[in-house]
């Protein structure tokens, strides 16, 4: 199968549905055999942005670009997209041979090639055995492999994918997850996905676009974008991030001080320094926790009350309290030798992290 | 008396559309022991099953008996058994005449209501829960005016004179320089029908439409089906048991109407119907009417069997 990759353009995409805005001004380059996430919370806009890309809906204001042509006026059935529902949507009156067949028989395509290029969309996705059951009879993966066979054998310019893996358990999605990312790769084909599911937008997008309240968050690689959040919703949607609020204290010579209370200062790595307060996140996985054995002297480092230890097989999360009320939070890989560092709870230890983890963010 | 014999016809048809209620309940009497549940069920239900079978059940199972039983000269109807009625029924082609004009009749207003049906259906289940109220009410209106008094409507627009309203109307506009003759034909009984069976396939249509995932049509699109083939291979073949209901009901309503016939079919478009009300009404021949009757009710319900077999195998594929 063989598709030319479609660059998209979206250009100030915008949705009101009466008053309310589902998509804001949403604009995104697309590369041609991208595959992008469109990650955020419920609600935010994702599938309304997805169904104005296939002009499922109407635009209420933007365009849309298509290798460089307008394409928001053309109808649907004009376009060459494939796409994935939710719900897997087979044609429950039809077989899996005629629900992937359905694509061609549209396209005017003879029986007998359309025939051929079912069986090689069925062997993609390896239900060639298949063709004669109902969607009821199938499993809610091999459902969801259909569709992808019947989304793929029209040879789309672009697959549109909304949730797609939702409604499989947590194994299945996984192996979903990478099943979907070779074919993707294979294929070329440009992609755009929607997910609620951070970790699914991690493992398979070569870019994250995070969404909040039909607005673009912040849009780069999925490392870009969980080690360099922009905003502080992205930094506590994507992962867990410990948010530290002070006041910006001068500077330390390359970075900018920031001081949180009198327990606790942070050097942030920032060229600019903004004036006033300031909020910074920080990943638990960069902060490393043990014995206080001297008093802290420097920034970046604070004696905190352990609440709590959390075994977690490859790792420990540690549950601690600063001086000022505020909780901490720490990821600790285990060393894998088979010793437990034992820290009693309710005991003072010292947490402290590199100068480099502490990350500047919006705060709106 | 004769209102009170149409409505029995009518619950005679009606009851066959209903049918699996009363597989249910022979269900639950299977059983041995019964759970407090099962026994809870089946009192909740005597009241019903003892006033069907009261006003429905003996007195419709007499009148078949009656098509079977001889008339004496001073009116008792008695053994010996005998057949001759039937014989005489489909002997006599005015009555096989009736009865392929009823049938008729009914299949086509049938066909013609679920033509009609199917886009008020679709436009009901696209629209906002306002507008679905609202179509909702308008298309149940012509329920809640009686009959008689829709028919005498009908009556008035329908008439062959220079007054009626349609053929005033077409005169007019010189569209016919003689008025034409639509009352006491079949297209004014199925006009009649259409109007007051029309909820009946509306409702079934609607409510079958609006159970079709919105996804399978967007899917459709999708794949390049402008809208009328998204109808034709999604949404028509997903509410066909709707149009199964919708169809038998508007169908067994029809076949065995006698007012619409009464009035705007005169004796241009008889139905079976009118023919009972003769038999049992004017010539007091209690075993022929109930002859007729029978034949009406076996047709109607084979007719609905087949159908629903057809559309049912048809939903399978
Ligand atoms: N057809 C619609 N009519 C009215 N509001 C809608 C419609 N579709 C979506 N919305 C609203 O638009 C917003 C975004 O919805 P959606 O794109 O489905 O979000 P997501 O897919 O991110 O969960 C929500 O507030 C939702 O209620
Ligand atoms: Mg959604």
């Amino acid at each position: 199968m063989h598709t030319q990759p479609a660059a998209v353009r979206l250009a100030d995409l915008t949705k009101h549905y009466g008053k309310a805005v589902a998509v804001d001004r949403l604009s995104l380059n697309i590369e041609p055999g991208e595959l992008v996430a469109l990650l955020g919370p419920s609600g935010c806009g994702k599938t309304t942005s997805l169904r104005m890309i296939a002009v499922l809906v109407q635009p209420s204001g933007g365009e849309i670009f298509v290798n460089g042509a307008s394409i928001t006026r053309v109808p649907v059935h004009k376009r060459n997209i494939g796409m994935l529902f939710q719900s897997y949507a087979l044609f429950p009156h039809l077989t899996v041979a005629e629900n992937v067949i359905f694509g061609l028989e549209m396209r005017g395509i003879k029986r007998r090639a359309a025939g051929l290029r079912v069986q090689e969309a069925l062997d993609l996705v390896q239900l060639g055995g298949h063709q004669h059951k109902l969607p009821s009879q199938l499993s809610g993966g091999q459902q969801q492999r259909v569709a992808l066979a019947r989304a793929l054998v029209i040879e789309p310019a672009m697959l549109l994918l909304d949730e797609p893996l939702g409604a499989l358990d947590k194994s299945l999605r996984e192996s979903m997850q990478v099943e979907l990312r070779l074919l993707q790769r294979r294929l070329g084909i440009t992609t755009v996905m929607v997910t609620h599911d951070q970790d699914e937008a991690l493992t398979l997008a070569d870019r994250i676009v995070v969404m909040r309240d039909g607005r673009l968050e912040q849009v780069g690689s999925p490392a870009e974008v969980y080690q360099y959040p922009a905003t502080r919703f992205v930094a506590g949607f994507l992962g867990v991030s410990n948010f530290f609020q002070g006041t910006v204290d001068g500077r330390t010579g390359e970075a900018v001080l920031v001081r949180c209370s009198n327990d606790l200062q942070l050097t942030v790595p920032a060229a600019s320094v903004p004036s006033g307060s300031a909020t910074i996140a920080l990943r638990p996985e960069a902060v490393r926790v043990g014995p206080v054995g001297r008093v802290p002297p420097g920034p970046n480092m604070v004696v905190a009350t352990l609440e709590q230890a959390v075994y977690r097989g490859f790792m420990v999360h540690y549950y601690l309290r600063l001086p000022g009320g505020e909780p901490l939070i720490a990821f600790q890989q285990n060393s894998g030798n088979g010793v437990v560092v034992g820290m009693d709870p309710g005991q003072p230890v010292l947490a402290e992290w590199d100068e480099g983890s502490n990350r500047l963010v919006r705060d709106e | 008396m004769q209102s009170v014999r149409s409505t029995t016809e009518t619950m005679t048809v009606t009851a066959t559309v209903f049918s699996p209620a009363s597989s249910a309940v022979r269900a639950t009497q299977g059983p041995p022991l019964l759970s407090r549940g099962q026994l809870a069920g089946i009192l909740l239900l005597l009241p019903a099953a003892g006033f069907l079978l009261a006003f429905f059940l003996v007195p419709a199972l007499t009148l078949f008996a009656y098509s079977v039983l001889t008339q004496r000269a001073d009116g008792v109807v008695t053994l010996p058994l005998t057949v001759s009625h039937f014989q005489h029924f489909f002997g006599t082609s005015l009555y096989t005449h009736v009865l392929f004009s009823t049938l008729r009749m009914a299949a086509v207003t049938a066909a013609i209501a679920a033509l009609l049906g199917y886009p008020v259906a679709l436009v009901m289940v696209r629209s906002n829960a306002m507008v679905m109220r609202i179509m909702t009410i308008v298309v149940i209106a012509p329920l809640i005016v009686s009959v008689v008094v829709r028919t005498y409507g009908w009556e008035l627009l329908l008439a062959n004179t220079r007054t009626g309203v349609v053929n005033w109307v077409l005169l007019s506009l010189g569209i016919i320089h003689q008025p034409i003759r639509i009352l006491y034909t079949e297209t004014a009984v199925i006009i009649g029908s259409l109007h007051v069976f029309f909820p009946m396939m509306v409702l079934p249509l609607a409510s079958a439409l609006s159970k079709i995932n919105p996804q399978l049509e967007d899917a459709a699109r999708t794949l390049g089906a402008p809208s009328w083939r998204v109808f034709w291979r999604v949404s028509l073949p997903l509410s066909l048991p709707g149009l199964a209901v919708g169809f038998t009901l508007v169908f067994s309503l029809t076949a065995s109407s006698y007012v619409t016939p009464a009035i705007l079919g005169g004796t241009g478009a008889q139905m079976l119907g009118n023919l009972i009300e003769q038999q049992i009404a004017a010539v007091y021949d209690w075993p022929f009417g109930a002859t007729v009757a029978l034949v009406l009710v076996a047709t109607v319900i084979g007719i609905n069997l087949a159908s629903t077999w057809f559309f049912e195998r048809r939903n399978r594929l």
